[in-house]
């Protein structure tokens, strides 16, 4: 019984460090003329590949305001806590910045999974969380505490959408639909636009683990569509696709999503048959001066270029969002969560930046076209 | 103060999962590294049917235990002839294949997205919706647990598994179906390990497929050795311990650049340094 006991006082001496350091580290915020901003991102485990570089990101951007003065004459001071890309850590980082250090705005997660996880918490206590990475299309319109600089991956297909009925001028759009949530995504986002201008669109889809395409694409070819949307979530059924489609003997306009997009080898591999095909991707402007800024800054203070520019750039502006929303508003989390949907064509890093009701990045994904095996901007 | 109720909820969850996997590694001596699994059926089975078919929480919870430990009988049926390292070699096989099912089976568990917006229990029109209400729903289940658990191991059906633990081949010359004995108590650890699973996935209100990785059954083993093999309040203190130790070092001060990789590494040098001095664990009665 004696030993039992002794843990018992371990265990509750543990709880008493805890609670006395969680009152001590509350008394230095209030002391401290500063405003302190949450971080939330995968600083280990796999991830960690994305979310130190982006912890540096948002130290230089940091360091920058700081230097000209922060905000309202109050330094910025981030907490960085780790979120492990996991729904628990997540879920543990947001609900110790929100008790103990008691932000009114947290720059993160920067995986879906953090996101969806530390929404909830955020919003149960009025704290505004801004992700500057996270995709997914769940959390579109999840919270009014929530937004991000980062499109969803419905994004694209909007953009590609306006893209076939202004630029194209295409009436019927054939798709050939991976049952995946990033493929449904597309196509759900896609078919919305396009059947609001007065397209058709015919959809084929088809599971994950299918080889055959011959049958769905002789069925589509029938209808004589004007393109072929090859809608998959990874790079391989693309070009088993395609090659079908060629083994058919069909010469079809092609429009791919980002995952394919995104892939070099692919695009060489198919570039024949890919040429002229329209594509949106989230990429970098380098001719944007802010993002060259962020570029040199990156590589005077680290001596090295930023890797994941894409993210690198929300992150970024992410940053400076927040300080703009502070200025404005105050540090205050309803405050904030109200400024961020009056975001409008913010000039940032990564663009013009504008937040739709449903906290969701109104545009980001630029249309390309594919051209000599790469896919290059396309000119409007 | 919320943070406490959260680290608490999370003793609570975890208290649940050691109290379960000291039945079986503990008591029956079968060093299970599936028990991640369990806690993944449980979670996702609840917010299945939380989400999609409108159910209540604590039906849901009841049909997660049932399907945990159907699972876990055709699983046991096939591990209860293994022993020894054998049976932690092949326990670690099905925890890896049933992760993958939570992975790949995207029609269902939505794949690697995991499963958004899963809503608090509601018990008879009341909505246990905030941190204080849910720590006394998840204190009551720990309770339940434990007294389920203290039950089993002082019974005649928990003196013989304590017996497989310490000589299986003897305890089948007095004539008792060992495999029958590790099966049993293989398929009530699953079905205690789905009460904790569809706690954290109704808490957190999201579920991935990463949180029941195999990392996870070895981070509940080590609240199982680290408390004490077969030593029901030792699992408890483990769960305690396991849960305040990384959050406590996150208080510790170190510069922002580092703070994630030596809050790791210190967490890992302190369980090491625990069992080199406390190899039995903080209050167990075996070595493993």
């Amino acid at each position: 019984m004696s030993k039992s006991k002794t843990l018992w006082v371990v265990v509750g001496i543990l709880i008493v460090v805890v609670a006395v350091v969680y009152v001590v580290a509350g008394r230095k915020a209030a002391e401290k003329n500063v405003i302190k901003i949450g971080w939330v991102g995968p600083l280990t485990g796999d991830a960690a590949a994305y979310g130190e570089p982006m912890q540096k990101v948002t130290e230089l951007a940091v360091s920058e305001i700081n230097a000209m003065g922060g905000i309202d004459g109050k330094q910025i001071q981030v907490v960085y806590e780790d979120g492990k890309c996991d729904g628990l850590d997540g879920a543990n980082a947001v609900q110790k910045l929100v008790n103990v250090d008691s932000v009114q705005a947290i720059l993160g997660g920067f995986c879906s999974s953090e996101t969806l996880a530390g929404v909830p918490i955020a919003t149960a206590a009025k704290v505004l969380m801004l992700s500057a990475g996270a995709s997914s299309p769940s959390l579109t319109n999840i919270s009014p505490y929530f937004f991000r600089d980062y499109p969803s991956d419905a994004a694209q297909g909007k953009v590609l959408a306006d893209a076939a009925w202004n630029m194209k001028h295409w009436k019927e759009v054939a798709f050939i639909q991976e049952q995946t949530d990033y493929a449904k995504g597309v196509y759900d986002a896609f078919a919305t636009e396009f059947q609001s201008l007065g397209g058709k669109v015919i959809n084929q889809p088809f599971s994950s683990n299918t080889n055959d395409f011959r049958s769905i694409l002789t069925t589509l070819r029938s209808q004589h569509p004007n393109a072929l949307f090859v809608d998959v979530q990874a790079p391989l059924e693309a070009t088993r696709i395609l090659t079908q489609v060629q083994q058919l003997g069909w010469k079809p306009s092609l429009l791919i999503p980002d995952s394919v997009a995104g892939d070099p080898p692919t695009i060489r591999e198919n570039q024949a048959i890919l040429e002229g095909a329209l594509t949106a991707e989230f990429g970098t402007d380098p001719t944007n001066s802010k993002f060259e800024h962020l570029v040199s800054s990156y590589q005077a203070k680290y001596g090295a270029v930023p890797s994941y520019e894409s993210y690198a750039q929300t992150f970024y502006d992410a940053v400076y969002l927040l300080k703009d929303g502070i200025n404005a508003v105050g540090n205050n989390g309803t405050a904030l969560a109200q400024w961020s949907r009056t975001i409008k064509d913010w000039q940032g890093s990564s663009g013009s930046v504008t937040i739709l009701p449903t906290g969701d990045r109104a545009s980001g994904h630029r249309l390309e076209v594919i051209h000599g095996g790469k896919a290059v901007p396309a000119a409007q | 103060m919320d943070y406490f109720i959260h680290l608490a909820i999370l003793f609570a969850i975890y208290g649940i999962l050691g109290l379960s996997l000291n039945l079986v590694v503990g008591y029956t001596g079968l060093l299970s590294v599936a028990e991640a699994a369990f806690y993944g059926v449980g979670a996702y089975v609840t917010a299945l049917l939380l989400v999609n078919a409108g159910w209540n929480f604590f039906a849901a919870m009841g049909v997660a235990v049932i399907a945990s430990a159907a699972v876990a009988l055709v699983i046991g049926l096939v591990l209860s002839r293994f022993g020894g390292d054998y049976y932690a070699l092949a326990s670690l096989g099905f925890g890896v294949i049933i992760y993958s099912i939570f992975l790949n089976w995207q029609a269902v568990t939505n794949g690697p997205l995991g499963i958004p917006a899963i809503p608090r229990p509601d018990f008879f029109g009341y909505v246990i919706g905030d941190e204080a209400s849910y720590l006394v729903m998840s204190l009551v289940f720990l309770l339940l647990v434990y007294v389920v658990s203290r039950f089993i191991v002082r019974s005649s059906f928990g003196r013989a598994i304590r017996a497989i633990r310490e000589d299986e081949a003897a305890i089948q010359v007095f004539g008792y179906r060992a495999i029958n004995y590790k099966l049993l108590i293989f398929v009530i650890g699953a079905g205690i390990a789905a009460i904790a699973g569809a706690l954290y996935a109704s808490y957190i209100t999201y579920i991935d497929p990463s949180t029941f990785s195999v990392n996870e059954s070895i981070f509940v083993l080590a609240i199982v050795i680290l408390g004490g093999l077969a030593s029901l309040r030792g699992s408890l203190f483990g769960a305690a311990f396991l849960v305040l130790l990384p959050e406590l070092l996150r208080f510790v001060g170190f510069p922002d650049t580092i703070a994630a990789q030596m809050r790791q590494a210190v967490y890992g040098v302190l369980l090491v340094v625990l069992m080199l001095y406390r190899p039995e664990g903080l209050t167990g009665e075996y070595r493993l």
